[in-house]
C-alpha cells in the first residue's frame, strides 16, 4: 500500500472520538413503539375494512407449505410482510371522512379518475378522498361505512413508494398475481391481516390499525390499486379487470 | 473488520424481516460502533451523531423490506445513517468540517510502541490531519469513510450514495491534493 494510504488509515486510528453510545435499548424501543397501534389523528387515511370474523382465522389449518410461499412481496406503494404475531388490533369499521362527489375527487387529486362500475356492483356507493397522500388518494365504496362490500383505493405510487404496509400474520397467503395486462400485483388472502400507513415524511405513526378482508394490490402506470372485500381471487380478478 | 459472516448476517436481516426484534438487536449491537463512528465524521457533533444512528437504525428497519436479499448490511446501513448525519449537520447550518483531534497518548500498554505507531512522528499526523480537514467536503469524505472507518471502495460508494468510478475519482484528487500540501508543509 502506498505510504500515503497508510499514513491515512493510520491517522484514522489515532483520532479521538467521541464513546459510541450503546443504541439497542433505545432502538428496540423505538420499534416498538412504532409496532403498537394507535389512533391515527388523519381520519381521511384510516381506510381498512371492517373486522373478519375471527372465527376464519381460528379455523383455518396452517399447512407449512402455505406459509412457505413468500415471505414478503413488494409493489410500487405498498409491501406485504409475513410476521410471526400481528399487533392487536384497536377499533373497527371504516372512518373515510366526508363522501365527495366524483367531480371534487377528480380536483383533488392529480391523476385520471374514471368512474369504476363493477359487475355485479354497479357504481360505488360513495366516493371519499384524502388529500394528505401526496398526489391525492381516492377510495370507492360499495356498500356503507359500518358494511363495507368492496373498497377500491387508489393513489400515485410512483410519489408513495411506501404508503401502505401489510403484515400478515402466518395463517396468511400472499400469492404474486398479474392483473389488468399482466401488471404485477399480489393477492392476500386466508386469514387476518393488518394495514398500517405511512404519513408523507414516510413515518410510521399514529395510525389505526384495523382487520382487512382478502385484498388484491396492483401497478398500473403510475397508480397503485387496492381491491378489498371479502370475494376470492378469482373475482377479484375479474373486478380488477374492470377498473378503469 | 467490524462484522459478521455474511451468512449469518443474512440469516439475522432474514429474521428481522419476519419481525424478529432480537434478530434486529443483534445487526444493532453489531453495527453500533461503526455506525456512530460514520455518523460523527458526517456530522461532526456526537449529540448529532448518536441521534443520526439512532435514526438511521429505526428508519434501517422499517425500510428492510427493501433491503436485497443476499446484500451486506453495512454499507446498505451505513448509507441511511449517513444521509441522517448530513442532514442533520446541514438543518444546524454547519459546514461540513472535520472537528478532530488526535489521541493525546500514544497507544499504551506498557510494551514498546508498535512500528506502526511509530512510523508517523506526532507533528506529522498533525499536518496530515490538517491537510485532511482542508479538503473539500466531497473528497473528505471518500477519505473519511475509505481511511478513517476502514470500508472498502465498494462500501464507500455505497455509503455516500456514490458510483464507485466516482469515489476512485475523488480519491485520487484527494490523494493529490495531499501529497501537494505536505510538500509543500515540508518546504
Amino acid at each position: 500500500m502506498p505510504e500515503l494510504e497508510r499514513q491515512l488509515r493510520e491517522l484514522g486510528n489515532a483520532l479521538e472520538l467521541p464513546a459510541a453510545p450503546d443504541l439497542v435499548d433505545v432502538v428496540r424501543a423505538r420499534i416498538a413503539e412504532e409496532r403498537e397501534p394507535r389512533r391515527r389523528v388523519r381520519r381521511s387515511l384510516v381506510l381498512a375494512i371492517a373486522v373478519l370474523g375471527l372465527a376464519l382465522a381460528a379455523a383455518m389449518a396452517v399447512p407449512q407449505a402455505r406459509t412457505a410461499i413468500l415471505e414478503f412481496l413488494h409493489i410500487r406503494g405498498a409491501s406485504v410482510e409475513k410476521v410471526p404475531t400481528l399487533p392487536s388490533i384497536s377499533g373497527s369499521g371504516l372512518d373515510l371522512g366526508e363522501p365527495v362527489s366524483l367531480d371534487e375527487a377528480r380536483e383533488a387529486v392529480s391523476f385520471e379518475v374514471a368512474q369504476p362500475e363493477l359487475p355485479g356492483l354497479g357504481r360505488p356507493d360513495s366516493i371519499y378522498v384524502d388529500r394528505a397522500t401526496p398526489g391525492g388518494q381516492v377510495f370507492f365504496l360499495w356498500g356503507t361505512e359500518a358494511r363495507a362490500q368492496v373498497l377500491l383505493s387508489e393513489f400515485r405510487g410512483d410519489l408513495n413508494p411506501e404508503l401502505i404496509g401489510k403484515q400478515a400474520g402466518p395463517e396468511t397467503t400472499i400469492e404474486p398475481v398479474n392483473v389488468q395486462g399482466g401488471a404485477p400485483g399480489f393477492w392476500v388472502a386466508g386469514a387476518n391481516h393488518v394495514i398500517y400507513y405511512l404519513d408523507r415524511d414516510g413515518e410510521i405513526q399514529e395510525e389505526t390499525i384495523r382487520l382487512s378482508r382478502n385484498a388484491l394490490l396492483w401497478e398500473r402506470n403510475d397508480l397503485t390499486l387496492r381491491l378489498e372485500g371479502g370475494f376470492g381471487k378469482d373475482r377479484a380478478l375479474e373486478l380488477a379487470r374492470t377498473v378503469p | 473488520m467490524e462484522g459478521r459472516p455474511l451468512e449469518e448476517e443474512n440469516d439475522l436481516v432474514e429474521q428481522a424481516k419476519r419481525g424478529d426484534v432480537r434478530a434486529y438487536e443483534e445487526l444493532v449491537r453489531t453495527y453500533q460502533g461503526i455506525a456512530f463512528r460514520t455518523a460523527y465524521l458526517v456530522a461532526g457533533s456526537a449529540d448529532e451523531a448518536r441521534d443520526a444512528a439512532q435514526e438511521g437504525f429505526v428508519k434501517a428497519y422499517r425500510a428492510l423490506g427493501r433491503f436485497r436479499h443476499g446484500a451486506p448490511f453495512r454499507p446498505w446501513l451505513l448509507q441511511i445513517v449517513a444521509n441522517e448525519a448530513r442532514n442533520r449537520r446541514r438543518s444546524a447550518g454547519r459546514r461540513a468540517t472535520l472537528t478532530l483531534r488526535l489521541a493525546a497518548a500514544e497507544p499504551s500498554g506498557g510494551a514498546a510502541p508498535s512500528p506502526e505507531a511509530t512510523l508517523l512522528a506526532s507533528d506529522e499526523r498533525h499536518r496530515l490531519l490538517q491537510a485532511v480537514s482542508t479538503l473539500r467536503e466531497e473528497e473528505q469524505l471518500v477519505v473519511v469513510c475509505r481511511y478513517f472507518l476502514d470500508l472498502s471502495e465498494d462500501e464507500t460508494a455505497q455509503t455516500l450514495g456514490l458510483r464507485r468510478g466516482t469515489v476512485k475519482s475523488r480519491l485520487s484528487r484527494a490523494l493529490t491534493r495531499l501529497r501537494g500540501d505536505l510538500e509543500e508543509a515540508h518546504a
